[in-house]
């Protein structure tokens, strides 16, 4: 599913940073592991197409990376990889719905609204669809960026440092939407994190 | 969704900013709306009242005056010509045909315009009812003078002095009306047209008073005259105010000015010379409003390139996130010029409304009954230039803005947050 040989990248004027070669079995989850600064989320954005790889072998459900480029990056991108973020950064002149809608219209794929309302219901946000991102509560909105992630059935769902900013019971409680969501969808989760709660949960690991 | 709502989306959550920058360009669209409305509908009004007229001889004064006054009917006579002289004129082999005119008198500040029957074909007047005037004191009203007066067949009114009201009232003859003609789109809407004779007679009664001598004539003192008009005896005290020329051919344009020139009392003026010579002297002012009106336009598209830019630092995120979602750099590219276009294009229809809105309060104001009416129920072609110039306008206030997205780094970006 996600493999890695020989990858490094450097950053213009600081040092190259080496990765271990690394492989993720479709369906598996894993966690990246290390301090701040080892490069977790550097190498979260080189598989997830973010950052263009400078050096190795990076393949993501089948695809050799580096061999695409520009919009079709960017359209692969949106139809395999779910990304989730620290924060929700939803767009917030949208609504919910509104939200989703533009997950389906920016992967180029049909709008269908019966797979909205699945992915809402099993997030239990239905009755919040039509308000607008910030009439939510940040756990919902949380829940929504999740939804979002998963909307399109992606291969690989990749999460950057989903728990850092929250207390034990919100932390687990979404790393369990995380888990739930990644296997009703069918994907790998990979989630970089420094958090320390969350590597009893998650056994596959890769170490910076 | 679409690229269209989302930007439609981000619009809406800028009321303040989206609202300033419609009304900005709006107004400065509207300026020139006006003014191309206004100019046009000038400026066809003029060229139809001059058509086919080559030369207006009226007495010496300002040429630009004459033109005004016997063409427009918006200014006052320089004076009279003999009749004498305008008879002499019209046998010239050069000229094609001459139609006089004798002006002075109004009614209710509509003129009264004592002419022959070849003023009225000059500008293809047709009747609606009755006939035209064919004995004296008789007169046919132009469509538009008719139902500012209210007056149909068989009224009757006392012509005033000049041609403003409140002029001195002619009392004991009463025009009558004969006929009324069908609009025509040209200065005959707004006159009210009788035969020379007719005021000669109200002016005769003034000047000669009590003593005028009313004597039976017969027509064997009739002196011929080309314009049709009975004159008993003599010519001499026979005036008119001006006399409407074509000509037979170009050398008329040549010999004819310097002759008529020549001759005593008389004044050339060329309409097309002095319609030129007065659009230039308008023209500055409308180039001043006119190069207002772009400095306005060119601020709004500024002002929407300072409020695409500065949004662009809130939206960095939003940019990024869509470009995780699957968003190529183009589509970003379009997403924020499709918002700049769609700014434009709402002042773009805002400017386009105002402005036929103002040329229409303008024509109500300026009332049905003045000679150059406007309206803002006409819609040119050239407007259609002015959705495009809006749609373009956006494209260029957008395009850094655009450039900016286009070029997002999006991993440096969400790395952050």
């Amino acid at each position: 599913m996600v493999r890695i040989q020989g990858l490094s990248y450097q950053y213009p004027g600081a040092q190259q940073v080496n990765y271990p070669d690394w492989e993720v079995t479709q369906g598996d989850h894993s966690l990246i592991l290390g301090g701040s600064g080892c490069g977790k989320t550097t190498l979260l954005h080189l598989l997830a197409g973010l950052l263009k790889s400078q050096q190795g072998e990076l393949t993501v459900a089948g695809t050799s990376l580096p061999s695409l480029g520009g919009a079709k990056l960017d359209a692969f991108r949106g139809r395999n990889i779910g990304l989730i973020f620290q924060k929700p950064h939803l767009i917030n002149t949208l609504s919910v719905i509104d939200n989703l809608k533009l997950a389906q219209y920016l992967a180029q794929l049909p709008q269908d609204h019966n797979r909205i309302d699945h992915v809402l219901g099993a997030l239990d946000i239905t009755e919040k669809s039509k308000s607008k991102v910030f009439e939510l509560s940040q756990g919902q909105q949380q829940r929504v960026a999740i939804a979002r992630a998963v909307l399109n059935q992606p291969k690989v769902v990749m999460a950057d440092e989903p728990t850092a900013s929250l207390d034990d019971q919100n932390a687990f409680n979404v790393l369990d939407t995380l888990e739930e969501q990644a296997n009703d969808n069918k994907a790998s989760l990979i989630i970089a994190t420094h958090d320390q709660r969350i590597k009893d949960r998650i056994k596959t690991q890769l170490e910076l | 969704m679409n690229l269209i709502v989302l930007s439609w989306n981000y619009i809406k959550g800028q009321k303040l900013n989206t609202l300033l920058n419609t009304l900005l360009l709006g107004f400065g669209i509207a300026i020139i709306v006006v003014l191309l409305l206004v100019s046009t509908q000038v400026q066809d009004k003029f060229t139809r009242n001059a058509q086919g007229i080559d030369m207006v001889v009226g007495a010496k004064g300002s040429p630009l005056q004459i033109i005004l006054c016997n063409i427009f009917h918006i200014d006052f006579p320089t004076g009279n010509i003999p009749l004498e002289d305008a008879i002499w004129l019209s046998r010239q082999r050069l000229i094609a045909e001459a139609i006089p005119l004798a002006l002075g008198d109004s009614y209710r500040t509509i003129r009264i315009v004592g002419t022959n029957h070849k003023y009225v074909g000059h500008y293809g007047g047709k009747l609606a009812e009755g006939k035209l005037w064919s004995g004296d004191l008789q007169v046919t009203l132009g469509a538009q003078a008719a139902m500012t007066l209210g007056m149909g067949i068989g009224d009757t009114f006392s012509g005033e002095h000049g041609m403003s009201e409140g002029g001195h009232v002619h009392e004991g003859h009463d025009y009558e009306v004969v006929g009324i003609l069908q609009p025509s789109g040209t200065a005959l809407d707004n006159l009210i047209l009788s035969n020379i004779e007719s005021v000669w007679i109200m002016h005769e009664e003034e000047e000669e008073g009590e003593d005028h001598d009313h004597h039976a004539h017969t027509d064997d003192e009739l002196i011929d005259n080309p314009f049709g008009i009975k004159i008993y005896h003599d010519l001499e005290d026979k005036e008119i105010t001006s006399l409407i020329l074509k000509y037979r051919g170009p050398m008329a344009a040549v010999q004819l000015p310097r002759m008529i020139n020549a001759r005593g009392n008389l004044q050339a003026a060329s309409p097309a010379f002095e319609m030129a010579r007065l659009l230039n002297i308008v023209g500055i002012g409308v180039d001043v409003v006119q190069g207002f009106a772009y400095l306005i336009i060119f601020i709004a598209g500024l002002s929407v390139f300072i409020a695409l830019y500065n949004s662009l630092k809130e939206r960095r995120y939003d940019l990024a996130i869509m470009r995780s979602m699957g968003a190529s750099r183009m589509k970003l590219l379009v997403h924020i010029i499709l918002e700049g276009m769609i700014i434009t294009f709402l002042g773009g229809v805002t400017g386009f409304i105002l402005g036929h809105g103002v040329v229409e309060l303008i024509g109500m104001m300026t009332g049905e009954g003045a000679q150059v009416s406007v309206t803002g129920r006409i819609f040119l072609s050239e407007e259609l230039l002015i959705i495009v110039v809006s749609f373009a306008l956006g494209v260029v206030a957008a395009l850094i803005p655009a450039i900016t997205a286009y070029r997002t780094d999006i991993s440096k970006v969400l790395a952050k947050g």
